[in-house]
């Protein structure tokens, strides 16, 4: 697909500082991030900050579909390539707690209806992961923990549903924090997932499992749940598109709570039309969740237009707002110079971008996990025992409820649990939680003037790229201290998107650093929009492909 | 992971927009407020007491874990307290984000059997005929 | 109980027409206690047998004390045949004063009511009593992991009618809070509730106390009335008690049903009054059909609250709960026991002793004991249910509800006042809104509403409750009862004959014209026929006469039954009589 002027990004042109049109961009030349050359990395390339220009992100799902369309593949076809993917790289990656017995036989019955020349959903023969807090009826979900170990659910959650009811074909669960809460997915009681950009580092979490996978191309796209950054902050580290809808826009129903004010399901892809195709098929109004917006659903997909459409300056008449607390010392530079680098990338496509101040902004972080840990120790009470999951062997019952928790729970869910127990309790309630409350209303006002002066906010997702395996374990504050930059979202219940742009060093390839985008509330559309034109026209499309995947 | 202050500060400077000297961004250290030197005073919050906690979560920690988890709690416990010194007066407590349609949220009074009925009995993990069973409740624990 | 200690019964007429009614307490069995609670409670399940005790058609839920087992004291038969009983309603008894205690209870009630809707509170499981444990269950009500509660409408619906009902205000905005701690039947461990803004609050509740304990018209507060959701069921197994339990058995048929909490100002003084406002609140939601309020099922639960002070003074006592009373007469038992425990702890020094604490009325020892020794109040942690909207109600919306209360209990009995009805028999003829509706319509086809009060008192509800019928299902149908009274009224036939042929009325549902005419019974009322018919007899018993006329006044009975033997019991009584008279005398 060749641009409509002749920018072609030419190889010896990476590593100038050359936009997609050719422009010089003004980069030091004492930039500090490494340049490495490395065999493990695919066809020899050389990376810099920004990768070799391989191919663009194109949508893994729509070309499924085109394939199943035009008879190219069967769904079986399709199935046995991703399956034998993910047996080849799940030793190294990790990302699953179950694999699916029955989809390849899903598969065939899908081809069986592509000859009988049945409708087929939009999501036909399309293979997805789903995070293990999501309720599967024919899987078990553990919610990343001992207590509900082999727990299966009666029933599915709405997302769920709502996949398999668009003809997706669920591959299995993936690995992720317990109950939600965690930046790692180390604290999965099963198993550590690794990030496929290297092995040695985290993926980020909660999500983890689900980010992964759809780095390794374990699958074409996965379902997560954010609640302080739980898919934001994976999508960035693994290099991946994740999208956090607003508040309201898809269903909670069977999702394991964590947060109830706080949590929303979102989808991860490698690609931003497969993320909005994906949240197309699990957004709109349920029944069964009495916190689910009755707005309209638009069509996220229509708005995305093809590269060779794009008109000279794309973004012209959009005003980008850069949250200045989010770049300070504090955050790593090759981090904060990815973000400026792709704020530079948005003027050139013709977009304004300001410096905006959020001056309370780091009030987000502890009143944020005041919240989660109240409402956590609340909707994990009935992890008890008595009904699923694990029980303690007890003769009495209070010993019962005790063991099967202290047994069945990990650290930081009980640190959790114990902390939201104390700020919830008679005498601290006030001082707490309905304080929290308070700086939760400061908050959503700030972000609501502020986005009535810009269309969308930019910052990073964290403060770092991916740690090492192990870095973070010991102390839970510098581990909530990574969530500076997400946690005000969900306080304030805005959509926001998570792009790859650009590779820091570390790793053997570089490292991934995402692009958080933040909207109006309901206004995943034009997140999506915007995010679309940004990833089609990047001079550093990342080789988004990590070395692990070959 | 952290790159050195200065060769941040000289990225910093050549990009685009320069940002102001600020003070170092870390969650620990009260953000906004102008009295940064006053500190403890203002945030006398008593040490929790774990083992109440632990009674009132109906979770059994061993003693090593309470060991470990004390310090650890105390220490987010003092990190929430920087909230105290946030000025909230006149501010309404949000419960959620924006306001839910509330007349969508009702339900009409039709009863549906849960199909999957069996399925849900058959999982607790202890039963007696019909019956869920649990370990006996001392006379002090009845509620 | 120590020293028993003996306090004559008494009525006290106070200032604020409050009854304060103490009872003797002779010895430690249960059936000394409360001789004058048991007077009243004798004529109440009078009444209830008369009603039969099914819901809709019964009356409260006493279990009724056979009138044999009770002692009454010959000072109470004494004030007993010496009241007079005012056809006013509020009616005040003074007797002597027998020096009574300088102590007042100080009550309140917190009542809980099932609600009759079709489904529960939060999930679409069916509410139904009496299912096989565990059938009516599903992932909601159960607490499995990613499930959410959703409000049933019908839930708010029966929350505004109450509220009205009880002449509350009506919150337009009201939340939903958890209330937060561990239990088997508590699935979710929280329960669904409204903490700090009910739905309605502010309200109050009208009560005509009983003519046989006194009388009067009292109004009680109401602090507020909210929604919440059931708890399941728990069976200690085992063992007959909780202690020696080996494990217990949950159904949670019952988790997630919704209830109202009506909870009282703490207005009430007596035991009498706290019965008396439980039984008007259950008569309340029978007349909305909101609930059953059957207290022997459990869907209606009333806690009781209860300090002691001395009189006259403003601050309160120390509060004790009392649990686990089935009926009325328990609450007014366990009540009245209380008061003395307290009052003998007081008086003995030991005031320090009363706790704040939660005491179970034990039926078979007929006393309360501690539940358990906690120290502090419990701390369930509450806070703003996130998962739920605010409920948000509108003028209309609450006046469309308003628009279908019925004629509340109070507003009835004011009418039928009116009327010119006893207090006694407006108490029994409201109780039921099926019966006072049947009442009604009798009235409304022009009977008599002395009559009509007696026909229905009596004899149809003797039959209601052999047959174990509700009024509702009666083939004597108002207005043929109204015929039937008109009938006597207007002389076709007498009261005999009307109570005779009743029994076929009642099971045929023919009416009553058709049967009289059917067999020949109107009344005779032709003077010439009834002195025809008189002469006849006293001709056939001379000797008799002879008697009566040399003295024997009383064989008036014998001619009285021997003419109305003659006529098949169709001869009119009263000008039979006088016309007998007449010729008895020559």
């Amino acid at each position: 697909m060749a641009f409509r002027t002749s920018a072609l990004m030419l190889p010896h042109q990476v590593g100038s500082g050359v936009n997609w049109r050719g422009q010089a961009l003004k980069l030091s030349s004492k930039a500090t991030w490494a340049v490495r050359s490395s065999s493990s990395c695919p066809s020899g390339t050389v990376t810099v900050g920004y990768a070799q220009a391989q191919e663009r992100p194109s949508s893994v799902i729509r070309k499924i579909r085109e394939d199943l369309e035009n008879r190219e593949r069967s769904a079986v076809n399709v199935m046995e390539d991703y399956l034998v993917r993910l047996r080849d790289r799940e030793p190294q990656v990790q990302s699953f707690l179950h694999i699916s017995e029955k989809a390849l036989e899903e598969a065939k019955l899908l081809d069986e209806k592509i000859a009988q020349k049945a409708t087929i959903g939009p999501l036909a023969g399309v293979p997805i992961a789903v995070k293990d807090n999501l309720c599967t009826k024919d899987m078990p979900s553990t919610g990343g923990s001992k207590i509900l170990e082999g727990y299966r659910p009666p029933y599915d959650a709405t997302a769920v549903r709502k996949l398999r009811e668009g003809g997706a074909i669920i591959v299995g669960k993936t690995n992720m924090d317990e109950f939600g809460m965690g930046s790692t997915t180390e604290g999965s009681a099963y198993k550590v997932t690794a990030n496929p950009w290297d092995v040695s580092r985290v993926p980020g979490g909660s999500s983890g499992g689900s980010a992964a996978a759809v780095a390794a191309r374990q699958c074409a796209g996965a379902l997560g749940s954010d609640t302080g950054g739980s898919i934001r902050q994976p999508a960035s580290f693994c290099g991946v598109v994740g999208l956090k809808p607003t508040y309201g826009r898809v269903s909670r129903s069977g999702l394991m709570a964590y947060a109830s004010s706080l949590d929303v399901v979102g989808c991860f892809g490698s690609s931003v039309e497969d993320v909005a195709i994906l949240l197309q098929s699990i957004a709109g109004h349920d029944n069964s969740d009495s916190t689910s917006s009755t707005k309209d659903v638009p069509s996220f997909v229509e708005t995305l237009k093809p590269v060779q459409n794009f008109s000279s300056k794309p973004l012209a008449g959009v005003k980008f707002g850069l949250i200045k607390e989010t770049l300070e010392d504090g955050v790593d530079s090759s981090v904060v110079f990815a973000i400026r680098s792709a704020a530079q990338h948005l003027e050139s496509l013709g977009a304004e971008v300001i410096e905006v101040e959020l001056p309370k902004f780091s009030l987000g972080l502890p009143a944020y996990y005041v919240l989660a840990a109240s409402e956590a120790s609340s909707n994990l009470s009935r992890y008890d025992g008595a009904r699923y999951g694990n029980r303690a062997d007890a003769q009495e019952l209070i010993p019962m409820y005790g063991n099967s928790r202290a047994q069945g729970l990990g650290a930081e869910v009980k640190r959790r649990i114990l902390m939201g127990t104390y700020a919830l309790s008679a005498g601290y309630y006030d001082a707490f939680y309905k304080r929290a409350q308070q700086v939760r209303r400061i908050i959503q006002t700030d972000l609501e003037v502020v986005l009535s002066k810009v269309d969308v906010l930019l910052s990073p997702v964290a403060p770092t790229v991916a740690y090492k395996i192990g870095e973070k374990t010991d102390d839970p504050l510098s581990m909530y201290a990574g969530d500076l930059m997400t946690v005000n979202v969900n306080l304030a219940g805005l959509p926001a998107l998570v792009l790859p742009c650009g590779l820091a060093e570390g790793g053997p390839c570089g490292l991934p650093v995402g692009l958080q985008m933040v909207g109006k509330s309901f206004d995943e559309g034009e997140l999506l929009r915007l995010g679309h034109i940004f990833e089609q026209t990047a001079p550093h499309w990342c080789q988004n492909v990590p070395p692990l995947v070959q | 992971m952290m790159a050195s202050s200065s060769s941040s500060a000289a990225l910093l400077a050549h990009a685009r927009l320069l940002p102001r000297r600020l003070p170092p961004l870390s969650p620990f250290v009260r953000p906004c407020s102008a009295s940064s030197a006053s500190s403890s005073s203002t945030r006398q919050v008593e040490p929790p007491n774990l083992a109440q906690l632990c009674d009132k979560a109906r979770i059994s920690l061993s003693a090593k874990e309470i060991e470990e988890f004390s310090p650890q709690i105390s220490k987010v416990v003092d990190w929430f307290a920087q909230l105290q010194d946030v000025d909230v007066e006149n501010i309404e407590p949000a419960i959620r984000v924006g306001a839910l349609d509330g007349k969508s949220a009702l339900r009409a009074d039709t009863p549906v059997i849960f199909e999957e009925r069996e399925t849900m009995i058959a999982s607790l993990p202890d039963r007696e005929g019909p019956y869920m069973r649990v370990p006996k409740i001392l006379k002090e624990n009845v509620e | 109980m120590a020293s028993a200690r003996l306090v004559r019964a008494t009525m006290v007429a106070l200032p604020s027409a409050v009854c304060v009614y103490r009872c003797s307490s002779g010895s430690n069995s249960a059936s000394a206690l409360r001789p004058a609670f048991h007077r009243r409670f004798v004529a109440v399940s009078a009444c209830a047998s008369a009603e039969g005790s099914s819901p809709a058609g019964g009356f409260t839920n006493n279990s009724p004390q056979p009138v044999s087992s009770v002692r009454i004291s010959r000072k109470q038969q004494r004030a007993q045949s010496a009241r007079v009983v005012s056809q006013q309603s509020s009616t005040r008894v003074t007797e002597e004063n027998a020096g009574g205690s300088e102590y007042e209870a100080v009550i309140g009630i917190e009542t809980h009511v099932q609600l009759a809707t079709a489904t529960k509170a939060f999930c679409s499981c069916p509410s139904q009593y009496g299912s096989e444990p565990n059938a009516n269950v599903c992932p909601i009500c159960m607490g499995l992991p990613g499930c959410l509660p959703v409000l049933n409408e019908k839930c708010v619906e029966f929350g505004v009618r109450l509220g009205l009902a009880l002449h509350s205000d009506i919150a337009l905005k009201s939340k939903f809070d958890r209330k937060q701690y561990f239990y088997p039947d508590l699935p979710k461990g929280y329960q669904i509730s409204q903490f700090d803004i009910p739905i309605a609050s502010n309200g109050f509740l009208e009560v005509d106390l009983p003519v046989e304990c006194g009388g009067g018209h009292k109004r009680f507060g109401i602090t507020r009335v909210h929604m919440e959701e059931d708890a399941g069921k728990l069976i200690h197994a085992g063992a007959d008690q909780l202690s020696g339990s080996t494990h217990s058995q949950v159904d949670l048929n019952r988790a997630g049903v919704p209830l109202l909490e009506i909870v009282s100002e703490p207005d009430m003084r007596t035991g009498l009054e706290a019965a008396e406002y439980a039984a008007e609140l259950q008569r309340t939601v029978r007349y909305l059909g909101v609930g059953n309020g059957n207290m022997q099922e459990g869907s209606m639960r009333c806690d009781v609250n209860i300090s002691v002070r001395p009189k006259g003074r403003a601050q309160f006592g120390t509060k004790v709960e009392i649990k686990n009373m089935n009926s009325f007469s328990a609450m007014q038992r366990a009540i009245e026991y209380e008061f003395e425990r307290q009052v003998q702890l007081i008086d003995e020094g030991e005031g320090d002793k009363i706790v704040q604490e939660t005491r179970l009325w034990e039926e078979a020892a007929q006393r309360t004991t501690t539940m358990r020794k906690k120290e502090g109040l419990a701390d369930y942690r509450y806070f703003p249910e996130p998962d739920l909207p605010e409920v948000i109600l509108n003028e209309e919306y609450i006046e469309s509800v308003r628009a279908t209360l019925p004629e509340l209990p109070n507003e009835k009995r004011r009418r039928y006042e009116t009327l010119g009805l006893s207090m006694q028999d407006i108490l029994v003829l409201t109780n039921d809104i099926d019966v006072a509706a049947y009442f009604d319509a009798v009235l409304e086809k022009g009977g008599d509403v002395k009559m009509a009060a007696n026909w229905i008192m009596g004899d149809i509800t003797a039959y209601l409750k052999n047959e174990k019928q509700s009024i509702t299902e009666l083939k004597l149908t108002p207005p043929t009862l109204a015929e039937l009274i008109g009938l006597i009224k207007d002389g076709t036939i007498s009261g005999k004959i009307a109570k005779e042929i009743l029994p076929e009325l009642l099971e045929s549902g023919a009416s009553a014209k058709s049967i009289v005419e059917k067999k020949g019974l109107l009344q005779i009322s032709d003077v010439a026929t009834i002195e025809k018919m008189i002469d006849e007899v006293l001709e056939k018993n001379s000797s008799q006469l002879e008697a009566y006329r040399g003295g024997k006044t009383k064989l008036q009975g014998f001619f009285v039954g021997q003419v109305m033997k003659a006529s098949g019991g169709k001869v009119n009584p009263a000008l039979m009589n006088k016309l007998l008279i007449e010729k008895l005398n020559g």
